[in-house]
Order: structure tokens, then C-alpha cells, then sequence
């Protein structure tokens, strides 16, 4: 089956592109003049003590078996020890990691579906005051500044209302009562999560609405759609079954450019709510000169936006029968 | 759309939800970072310092005054022999919190441990230790290779750790270390950097070893760590010092434990205290709160000086910094009480040398004062002449206004002697979110300078560019800084200011060299006695106040917020009421 | 009947010359779309308010942005005669911040949107005219480009560079910026490669540069122009993010400054006249030249579709 030969490939074009985004990382880092000492050797440290951290972090080996060396660790799964957690690479990472996917994943399937319902529901009610109001309404939230949002809805829902928490994840009140339920801790969750979510999905669902209404309204003048009416099929039938499918891909393509752009938005979003997960890791341990750390939160977002891309070829391929690599 | 509804709904449902479970006497503590690590040896954030403060004890321990060091594991006071070179002392009785007794192996274990590995902060303390003896269970003797001051306030101050909870991973680290050596020595490498280069991999296991639940011989002990949220530790009933007296205060602790609960930023954290799921916010608060927190009739303001400060620091390898006159000059020129008035809002007092008045064994009563009493027109003349008297001259010369800091006519373009203008010179700041205090601070500075003819430019930069530029680049004119919280012993003194300490990477980085400064500071770190040691160390001061090197600013103060009404007895020393005193005393409030 | 020389000089697709010439046609086209008027119009506020940030520092040295001190306020106070915006926590006053806010954001978004569209115009053209293996490199690089996200990347290319100052920012910008635009182009340079003009100039002989630079550059430039406007609003977020999370160049004062200012000095919840302007700022600069690159595509797509059907 050609899909599965397009994944292949696909695949192996993955692995090429990381093996070059992990060679310039390395490069980046090794020949670049920084000092990382500088930030863990801040106390009253005699130059013998620096010395022996330096060695402790391998920073006197020649270029060549760094490289190699580097390489080998990432193979492994072996990312070395933070320098400011001092602790495995892994461990920390392995603990953002799905707090991250909680909150990304969540968002974006919301924002992703509103964004598509809607549009396809404003395209079909073409000019009305409803069309109007949520298209501006739309390209008015699509434009505010990601961290302002943040902070005016901190300020308003969080401070001056009091209906949701400020930032973190969860309630050290409810997670440390050992009599509270299985669902209190869900649920506290949840209640942590709605403004970062709400931050994401107003500053990401116009985008997808504005897309999908055009689409929508291009597709509604095809051909098909003319014949399905003159066929006497009901109007929600041709929306949703006929029009809407179409209409989708070049969302589903858009979704897949604006990746980028939704992850600095994670990144964002996790820092000033102080989510903690990958991307508030990735600034911290930039703010900290913590590299080893940082390497690897950065490889791993890395990865997951390759994979991601992956996962909306895939579904494009599988939405339009026209494309098969 | 059906989506929306019901998610609409699922959140009405959970606002104003927080109740908050009843404790106790518990006190709940708010951090502003997760400790890092709980690994005492490779611990070196502040954050991981405060929550093992309770747990891992010392051999003496500073009194509530921050003046002396009372007997704490040990149990008299320390004797110097001068002829053996040897200091004694004896060991309370005690249990670490599994039951295990306390006893002079513990520490013999902690230092050979130190001194074996060179563990990174402990070593330079236990270096000279050439090795220590345990004639019995409760008596340790100290055989030093040679007379060491900071012996009293850095070694004995050191934590110890239990042998048996250790004694493992010492043994691996101890393999790894024997195996990495021969590997080294085969490699060619002579004795001493095979020794250094070996030591990467056990020192990278004892310090990056996980530990979640750490010893304690102290008044509380580890309950749980739940990541990224909050650390529970409870009352630990094998405290040695149990609801006894020692150094002379009656301790408990009284309250039945701690919930340190982290906050990712300042907002949150006053905001927890405001609504009382705090009852102190263990870190200092910006100005900016006071006046809110003020209001609350629930909540108490402490301040403290800490026992830092802040100064002007110059690169006397370049011209004009390294001329004593112009050096003078700015110091004539900074108005440190318009500093603290203007920028600090009196949250501070000014510093005329470079040991903090929060020491005041070692503090210079009198220094050299510049611009003292004199007015904003005075100081502009006495810096003027001094410039003069050296050989300096101006395009056009500055001539002071009434107000301080205006000048009726600015200066410029101020010449070297012998003719050169003086090159555009940098003032590096950290940034004034990092510190707003200091930022202004060179802001305003830089502007004092310039209106006098000094071509000088503010450049507020991140913190650790900042360090990297003045200490690893030396490639700076001017910078302000500070050092945060310097011990008591005032040894610092020639980690700074020593000619040895002008290398790479040291701590030497305005790059002063006095051979006379450098004989009196390596004699004051072997005087044991501590009258002639005090002398020694005002006669450093006298000549860094006399060559400048440092304009030392100011002292900031501690602000921190407490609630008042659920407990009462914090103690308060310098740095603040966190401190160990404070939870050992501090008893719920009675309604 | 036209010769073949006439035939070349015959309107090439999306024509840049062609564009030239009926610029008075695009531009009553342009100005019948409401969107894009609105757009131009907040620009043109935008660059009001950047030439007016010289004025403050001038009338009296206490509203220089970054430097002022005002002799009688010192700490974060509201709006008043002397300060229309209030100030900030050091008493530096909010209006000139906003209007340099406004001088920084145009600067860093023109200069960097116009290197990165540099950039990618020469890559596209280069790929797109060589085909083959360069193609293949090029655009291989321009898909990793395009894949990472930018504001993750500087971070960690600041983790390693120290401080980043302004024009560094700029640059790294547009090097990761110009891989958007450079597979648009390359589109272009293909079909405009087999026009009839080019295969006579390269009959008679002309050089490749010659070829790339006098026959397609210009039609090109009108999509260039295009992606300029898109890649403004970008670079612009990007700086603002940037120094909102404390990662700025802290000696320029920009709108994502200011609002890192007020949160990390804890003024967010008690200062709205300090903590609205900026971020309004930088929305309505994102809404103006989203506006103006949408009326621009609007006025540009007719043509080009018009052209394809003509041909």
C-alpha cells in the first residue's frame, strides 16, 4: 500500500533531519566561547574545586570524541546530568513530559475542533450578524499577544474574581490529604488547567475558524455541492457530509505549519502559568545555563514536532485519496 | 458546540473550590523554587539550603545574636593546641532519626569523605584537616597542617552526615575512584592531575545521587516530597535537643511540623499569605508590596539587614580606573545616603567598608569617609580637585547645581593626564527586573559621572552575562554588584582582594594588587587568636578603603511578611526570621 | 505580427514591471478594501508615534524611557498631568516607553522581515533556477528551518551566546524566517524559468546571475513584498516574546520589555496603566499588518490569476 511506503520515507526523512538538528546543536554548543561554570561555581569555590567540576562534566575531552561520544549518550537514551537539578536528564524530563502533552494535546484538540465547527457553521450562515461578530470576534483574539492574554486573565478570573487558581498544577492542600478522593485530585487538575487553556484556545481557535470559513465558503461553490442540492439532499447532510470533509484539508495542512507557532505558545503559556512541563524546563534551564538540560528539552520538542508533522501528513494523506506519495 | 456547553458547565462547577484541610500545628511555608536536590553534597541552591537546615546538623552553630557559635552536636567548646596543631572537643549524646547513635565515627566519616573526594563548597573548609582522630565515641581531635582561622566559623560549622546511611555509595564512589585513577595514571598522566581528573565520576555519583528522604539529626525530618508542589516534614522526636535548653535558650520545636509549598512567582505567593494558605513567605519581598501587606491587620513585616552589600567594583587594569585619583574622585561623587533615600526608600543603610555592619566583631568602626557631610556642591569641588591635582583637565568643566545630582554647567570630554581623552568607559548592571536597586543604582551613578565630563554608559545585563564578563572575561570598566549572604568569617576579605586571586575564573576581579594587602591577609587566615586576628583584619580594611578597589554602596535590607495571628516567637537574626532559631521556638498562637 | 523580441517583453506572470506600471490601478484597488485602509491607517499611527518618541527626552531629561528619573516620583504611580501614562516602578515614565516600544517594534520588524525575505527570495530563485541537486539541499534545509519553532531555537542559541543585543536578535531572525519564503519564490522561479524570455536570454547567451537578476528578480519582488508584510508581525511577536520572558536585549526598552517589567515587579495586578498600553500595542500592530498583507493578497491574487488564464 502506498501509504505505507509514504511513511517510510517519511520516516527516514525524519531521522536524517534530526540527526542534522542534533549535529548543529552540538556545534552550537561545544565551539560556541560560554562558560558554564560560571553559574554553578557561584560560591566561595577555589580554583582546584572548578577544575575537578570541569572534569566532572567532561568539558576537557577533544572535539572529535565529544562528538562521537555525544552522539553514542544520545543513542543510549543517556542525556547526562543536570547541572542545576543534579540529577538524570531523563528523570526530569521523563516527569514534564506528560504534563506537557496533557495540557498541549487537550488544547489543540479544542481548539482545533471549535475552530472547525464553527467555521464551518459561520461559512453556512455567510453575512449574517453571527458571521460577522464571531469573525471579528475571531481575528481579535487571534492577534492578542499570547502572554498579555495570560496576564489579564490571571489578573481578572484569578485575582480580582478569585475562580481560579494563579498558576501550578495542583493543590498541595487536596493532593496532600490522604482522605481526599481520586476525583477531588482530578478535578483539581482540571480547575488548574482552565486558564492556561483558555489562554491557548482564544489565542488559537480564530485561526482555524477564519481558515475553515474560507475554505468552507470556496468549497460550498464547488460543482458537487450544486449536484447534491439539485439531488434534493437536506442542507445539514451536504454541510457536514459533503462540504465539510473537503473544506478540512487545508486546515489540517495549516494546523501542520502552525505547529511552530502553537508550541511557542506552549512554551509561553506553561513559564507564566508555571505549567511545569517541557517548555517552561526549556526556558528555566536556558535562564539557568544548565546545557545538558536544555539539549535535551530542546531535542525532544524537536522530535515531537517532526513527529507531529508526521501524524498530519498521514492524515492528510488519508483524508484526500488524491495524494499518496 | 455541544462540546463547549458541557465544558462551560464543568468549570462553573469548579470555582472557588480550595478548601484547605486543617493541620494542626502545622506551619506552611511558602518557596518560591523547588529545592533541586536534597543530596547535601551536591545541593547549591538556596532553596535545597533551607529545607536541609532542618535536618543536617552542625558541630557548632551561630547563637541567635549571629555573634558567637554556641556548642551544638558538640558539647563544649573547641580547644586550640598550638604546638600540636590540634583542636578538641567532645560530642553530645544522640540519635540520628532511624534510631542509629550519633557518634564521633559520623564525623570522621564526613571528613575524610570531604577531604578524599575534594567535594565541591566543603573542601576548601576541610583541606588544611590533615586528619581527625576519635580517641573515643565522643571526642574528636583535629590535627591541622597548619594554623587556620576559618577553622572556627567554616569547619566546625560544617554539617555531618550519617556514616551508616553513606557508607555505601562512599564505598562504590571509592572503587570508581581507585579504577578511574589507574585508567588516568596508565594514560601517563602525573600523580596530581591523574588524582583531579579521576575524581569526575565518583564525585559525579556522591553529589547527583538521588536522595529523597535525607538523614536528620535534626529538629524536623523528611515526611514527603511531592515534586513540584510541596515537601512535608514532620516533628522528629530523636531531636537531641528535644524541648531542652541549649546555648542557653529553651527550644522545642513546639509545632507538630512543616509544609513547605512552592509558588512559581511573587503574586501567587503574597497572594497565598493574603488568604492565609501560607503563614510565611520564606524569601525576601520587593517594596513595592509593602504597602498592600501593611494594610492587612493579619500580617506582620520583619525586616533585617542582610548580611551582604552592594558596591561599585572597578577594572584597575585600564586607565582611568587604575589612577587612585580618579578612583577618589567618583568616590567622592556618589552620594550613598541619596542612594539609600531615593532608590531603597530607607529599605537599607549605607557601607563605607567591605565587611557588612551584621558582623560587627570584624566591621571597621572608622573608615576613610569621602564627600561625608559635605553638600551636593562640596563633593562636585573635592572630586574636581583631585582630578586636578593628578593632572586631569575637562573640554568643558563641570560646575554643580544647588539640587544633588544637577549641575548647572554639565561637564565633558574629561582628559587623562598627559593629554588623551578618556575612552567611552561601560557600568554593567544586572537587569532591573533581577534587582531593580541595582540597576537604578548604576543608572543614576552613570549619570552623576557623565554630567561631570566622565563618558560612562549603563549597560544593564543578565545576571550571568554579567558574571561572565567580569569575572571569566575581565572585560568590563565598571559594574555594580553585591555579594549576597557572606559568613562571619571574614576570610572573603582575601579571596577578593588577594594578588593570587587575580586569575582566571577567581575571584579577584577588579584585579588589585598590593603585596602589603596580600602579607597581612595570608597572616590574618593563620592567626588563631582572635583579638590579634580582628586587628589584622581592620588594618585590611583601612587599606582597601584607602586604595579603592571597591566603592563599597550599600546594605540592603530584608523585607519578609509573616502572619501574625496563628503563630508567634520568630526570632530574628540577620538575613531574616527564617533561620533555625525561629522554628525551634516558634509556638501556635493561643486564641 | 511580434516578433520573438516583442514576445519576450510580453506581461510575465504575476508581472513586477507589470505591477509597477499599473501601481495607480493597485493602489484605487487597495484603497476600495476597508480592511486595508484600517490596517494602513494603524501603521501609520504606529509610525507617528515611533517618530514621536524623540520629542519626550527633549522636553525635559525625566521622560527619557530608559534613563529618566523624576526628582519628586520614584516608584509606579498613575496617570497625571506630568505623566499621561503614569510610571513605572522607577519612576520612568510609561508614554515615552510606549512610543520607543513603537520605534523598537518597527525597527526590529522591518529590518529583520527584510533580511529574512532577502534571504529567501535569493534561495528560492537559486533553487528554484538550478533545480537539481541544489534544489533538493536547499529546500531540505528550508523544511528543517521551517519545522523548529523560532522563539525555542533563539532560546537556546541565547543559552549559549550570553546576550543577545538587538541586532543579533534581527539577525537570527531572519535566518530562521527566510525558509517560508523561499519555497514561494521557488514555485515562482520554476514556472517563470521556462517563460520565453528567459529561454531567449539564455540563447543569446546571458549569464546565469544576469538571467536570476534582471529577468526574474523583478517579477518576483510583488510575492516578496507580499511575505515582507507577513514576516513583520513575526519578528515583532518573536522579539516581544523574547523579552517578556526576560530574555531581551535589557538595555532597549520594547513593548515586551514593559510588560515583563510589570510582571516581574509584581505590579500586574495593581498597575493596569501600566500593564494595558503595551500589550494593546502589540495586538493592534499584529492586526494592522495582518490587515495589510490580507488587502495586498487581495490585490496581488486577481492579477495573478488573471495572468495564468491570459497566458
Amino acid at each position: 500500500m502506498n501509504l505505507r511506503k509514504f511513511l517510510l520515507v517519511r520516516s527516514g526523512q525524519i531521522v536524517v533531519t534530526f540527526w542534522i538538528i542534533l549535529t548543529l546543536l552540538f556545534v552550537l554548543f561545544r565551539l560556541a566561547p560560554s562558560d558554564p561554570l560560571s553559574v554553578v561555581a557561584d560560591s566561595l569555590m577555589s580554583e582546584e574545586e572548578i577544575q575537578i567540576l570541569k572534569a566532572q562534566f567532561g568539558l576537557d575531552e577533544p572535539l572529535h570524541r565529544q562528538y562521537l561520544l555525544y552522539l553514542w549518550n544520545f543513542i543510549r537514551g543517556e542525556f547526562g546530568t543536570s547541572f542545576h537539578y543534579r540529577q538524570p536528564v531523563v528523570e526530569i524530563l521523563g516527569d514534564r513530559l506528560p504534563k506537557t502533552a496533557l495540557l498541549f494535546t487537550t488544547a489543540t484538540v479544542l481548539y482545533a475542533l471549535a475552530g472547525i465547527s464553527m467555521g464551518k457553521i459561520l461559512a453556512w450562515y455567510r453575512g449574517s450578524l453571527l458571521d460577522s461578530g464571531m469573525s471579528f470576534l475571531g481575528l481579535l483574539t487571534h492577534t492578542f499577544f499570547l502572554p498579555w492574554l495570560a496576564l489579564l486573565l490571571i489578573w481578572v478570573f484569578g485575582y480580582k474574581l478569585g475562580w481560579f487558581p494563579l498558576s501550578g498544577m495542583i493543590s498541595p492542600e487536596i493532593w496532600l490529604d490522604p482522605e481526599s478522593s481520586l476525583l477531588a485530585k482530578f478535578m483539581d487538575v482540571l480547575h488548574h488547567m482552565a486558564l492556561p487553556m483558555g489562554v491557548l484556545f482564544l489565542t488559537h481557535f480564530g485561526g482555524y475558524m477564519l481558515v475553515m470559513r474560507t475554505t468552507m465558503l470556496e468549497t460550498l461553490r464547488e460543482d458537487y455541492i450544486l449536484t447534491a442540492r439539485a439531488k434534493g439532499l437536506p442542507e445539514k447532510v451536504i454541510r457536514n457530509r459533503h462540504a465539510a470533509p473537503n473544506a478540512s484539508l487545508p486546515v489540517v495542512t495549516s494546523l501542520g505549519l502552525s505547529l511552530a507557532f502553537s508550541i511557542n505558545g506552549g512554551a509561553l503559556t506553561e513559564t507564566i502559568f508555571s505549567w511545569p512541563g517541557l517548555g517552561r524546563e526549556l526556558v528555566a534551564s536556558v535562564a539557568h545555563g544548565d546545557y545538558p538540560l536544555a539539549q535535551a528539552a530542546f531535542l525532544f520538542i524537536a522530535a515531537f514536532v517532526l513527529v507531529a508533522n508526521l501524524v498530519v501528513d498521514v492524515i492528510y494523506a488519508y483524508l484526500d485519496p488524491r495524494i499518496r506519495y | 458546540m455541544n462540546f463547549f456547553k458541557l465544558g462551560l458547565v464543568g468549570l462553573a462547577l469548579f470555582m472557588g473550590t480550595g478548601s484547605v484541610a486543617s493541620y494542626g500545628a502545622m506551619v506552611k511555608v511558602g518557596l518560591m523554587e523547588e529545592p533541586k536536590t536534597l543530596n547535601v553534597l551536591g545541593a547549591k541552591d538556596i532553596w535545597a539550603s533551607k529545607v536541609l537546615l532542618l535536618c543536617y546538623q552542625r558541630l557548632y552553630y551561630k547563637d541567635p545574636s549571629g555573634q558567637r557559635l554556641v556548642p551544638w552536636l558538640a558539647s563544649d567548646d573547641p580547644v586550640w593546641d598550638p604546638d600540636t596543631k590540634t583542636i578538641t572537643f567532645h560530642l553530645r549524646e544522640g540519635a540520628w532519626d532511624d534510631g542509629t547513635p550519633f557518634t564521633s565515627e559520623d564525623v570522621v566519616f564526613t571528613a575524610e569523605l570531604i577531604n578524599k573526594f575534594r567535594i565541591p563548597d566543603y573542601w576548601n573548609n576541610w583541606n588544611f584537616v590533615q586528619k581527625v582522630e576519635a580517641p573515643d565515641p565522643r571526642t574528636i581531635r583535629l590535627h591541622l597542617t597548619r594554623p587556620m582561622a576559618t577553622v572556627w566559623e567554616r569547619t566546625l560549622t560544617s554539617v555531618i552526615i550519617q556514616k551508616s546511611r553513606w557508607k555505601e555509595i562512599a564505598e562504590r564512589a571509592e572503587r570508581l575512584l581507585e579504577d578511574s585513577l589507574r585508567s588516568q595514571e596508565a594514560a601517563g598522566k602525573p600523580r596530581s592531575e591523574a588524582y583531579v581528573a579521576a575524581l569526575a565520576k565518583p564525585l559525579e555519583l556522591l553529589t547527583s545521587y538521588p536522595v529523597t528522604k535525607p538523614e536528620s539529626m535534626g529538629p524536623f525530618v523528611m515526611q514527603q516530597w511531592q515534586r513540584g508542589a510541596y515537601i512535608h516534614m514532620r516533628r522528629n522526636d530523636k531531636f537531641f535537643a528535644l524541648n531542652k535548653e541549649i546555648g542557653g535558650h529553651n527550644v522545642g520545636p513546639y509545632i507538630e511540623g512543616l509544609i513547605f509549598k512552592i509558588y512559581a512567582n511573587t503574586d501567587t505567593a503574597i497572594l497565598a499569605l493574603k488568604k492565609g494558605d501560607i503563614d510565611y513567605l520564606w524569601w525576601g519581598i520587593q517594596s513595592g508590596y509593602l504597602e498592600d501587606l501593611r494594610a492587612n491587620p493579619n500580617i506582620r513585616i520583619y525586616s533585617s539587614l542582610k548580611s551582604g552589600y552592594r558596591y561599585l567594583g572597578f577594572n584597575l587594569r585600564k586607565a582611568p580606573m587604575k589612577d587612585l585619583a580618579f578612583r577618589r574622585a567618583v568616590a567622592h561623587l556618589v552620594d550613598k545616603d541619596f542612594i539609600v533615600q531615593r532608590i531603597l526608600h530607607t529599605q537599607g543603610c549605607r557601607l563605607d567598608t567591605v565587611v557588612p555592619p551584621t558582623n560587627p566583631q570584624y566591621c571597621l568602626h572608622r573608615p576613610p569617609l569621602y564627600g561625608n557631610f559635605m553638600t551636593w556642591k562640596e563633593r562636585v569641588e573635592a572630586a574636581k580637585k583631585e582630578l586636578k591635582e593628578a593632572g586631569y583637565t575637562w573640554e568643558v568643566e563641570p560646575v554643580a547645581g544647588e539640587i544633588p545630582g544637577q549641575f548647572k554647567k554639565k561637564g565633558a570630554g574629561l582628559k587623562l593626564p598627559g593629554g588623551l581623552p578618556v575612552p567611552p568607559l561601560n557600568l554593567l548592571t544586572p537587569p532591573a527586573d533581577y534587582d531593580a536597586q541595582r540597576a537604578q543604582t548604576g543608572n543614576l551613578i552613570q549619570q552623576w559621572l557623565r554630567d561631570f565630563g566622565v563618558p560612562v554608559n549603563w549597560r544593564p545585563m543578565a545576571f550571568s552575562a554579567l558574571v561572565k564578563k567580569v569575572q571569566a572575561e575581565r572585560d568590563f570598566d565598571m559594574f555594580v554588584s553585591g555579594w549576597g549572604a557572606l559568613g562571619h568569617d571574614p576570610d572573603y576579605l582575601r579571596s577578593f582582594f588577594h594578588s593570587g586571586a587575580d586569575v582566571p575564573e577567581g575571584k579577584n576581579a577588579c584585579g588589585y594588587r598590593n603585596p602589603e594587602f596580600d602579607r597581612i591577609a595570608d597572616l590574618q587566615v593563620e592567626t588563631m587568636d582572635q583579638r590579634e586576628r580582628e586587628a589584622l583584619v581592620f588594618k585590611l580594611q583601612e587599606i582597601l578603603m584607602r586604595d579603592l578597589p571597591y566603592i563599597p554602596l550599600y546594605v540592603p535590607m530584608n523585607l519578609e511578611a509573616v502572619r501574625g495571628d496563628r503563630f508567634e516567637g520568630w526570632v530574628e537574626m540577620p538575613g531574616g526570621i527564617g533561620n533555625l532559631w525561629s522554628f525551634l521556638q516558634i509556638r501556635p498562637k493561643k486564641r | 505580427m511580434a516578433s520573438s523580441r516583442d514576445r519576450g517583453k510580453e506581461k510575465p506572470l504575476g508581472g513586477g514591471a507589470h505591477f509597477l506600471r499599473h501601481l495607480g490601478e493597485n493602489w484605487a484597488i487597495y484603497r476600495k478594501n476597508r480592511m486595508g485602509m484600517g490596517g494602513l491607517g494603524l501603521l501609520v499611527l504606529f509610525g507617528l508615534m515611533a517618530l514621536a518618541s524623540f520629542v519626550p527626552p527633549l522636553l525635559d531629561p525625566m521622560y527619557h524611557p530608559m534613563n529618566g528619573m523624576d526628582p519628586e516620583i520614584d516608584t509606579s504611580t498613575g496617570p497625571s498631568a506630568r505623566h499621561l501614562l503614569g510610571t513605572d516602578f522607577m519612576g520612568r515614565d510609561i508614554l515615552s516607553q510606549l512610543l520607543t516600544g513603537a520605534r523598537v517594534a518597527l525597527l526590529i520588524g522591518v529590518s529583520a522581515a527584510f533580511m529574512a525575505v532577502a534571504i529567501g527570495t535569493m534561495v528560492g530563485m537559486v533553487a528554484g533556477y538550478f533545480g537539481g541537486i541544489v534544489d533538493t539541499l536547499l529546500m531540505r534545509l528550508a523544511d528543517i528551518v521551517m519545522v523548529l519553532p523560532g522563539l525555542l531555537v533563539i532560546l537556546i542559541l541565547s543559552s549559549v551566546a550570553g546576550q543577545l543585543s538587538i541586532w543579533n536578535l534581527v539577525l537570527i531572525i531572519a535566518l530562521l524566517k527566510w525558509a517560508g519564503v523561499s519555497r514561494i519564490i521557488r514555485s515562482q522561479t520554476l514556472s517563470l524559468k521556462v517563460r520565453p524570455y528567459v529561454e531567449a536570454a539564455r540563447v543569446a547567451g546571458a549569464s546565469h546571475t544576469r538571467i536570476m537578476f534582471r529577468h526574474m528578480l523583478p517579477n518576483v519582488l510583488p510575492l516578496s513584498f507580499l511575505y515582507m508584510t507577513f514576516g513583520v508581525t513575526s519578528a515583532i511577536l518573536i522579539e516581544a516574546s523574547l523579552s517578556f520572558l526576560g530574555f531581551g536585549d535589557p538595555s532597549t526598552v520594547s513593548w515586551g520589555m514593559m510588560l515583563q517589567w510589570v510582571w516581574k515587579t509584581g505590579h500586574m495586578f495593581k498597575a493596569p496603566y501600566w500593564l494595558l498600553p503595551p500589550g494593546i500595542c502589540i495586538s493592534l500592530i499584529t492586526l494592522a499588518f495582518y490587515l495589510i498583507g490580507r488587502a495586498m493578497d487581495e490585490v496581488l491574487n486577481p492579477r495573478l490569476r488573471k495572468e495564468v488564464l491570459e497566458q
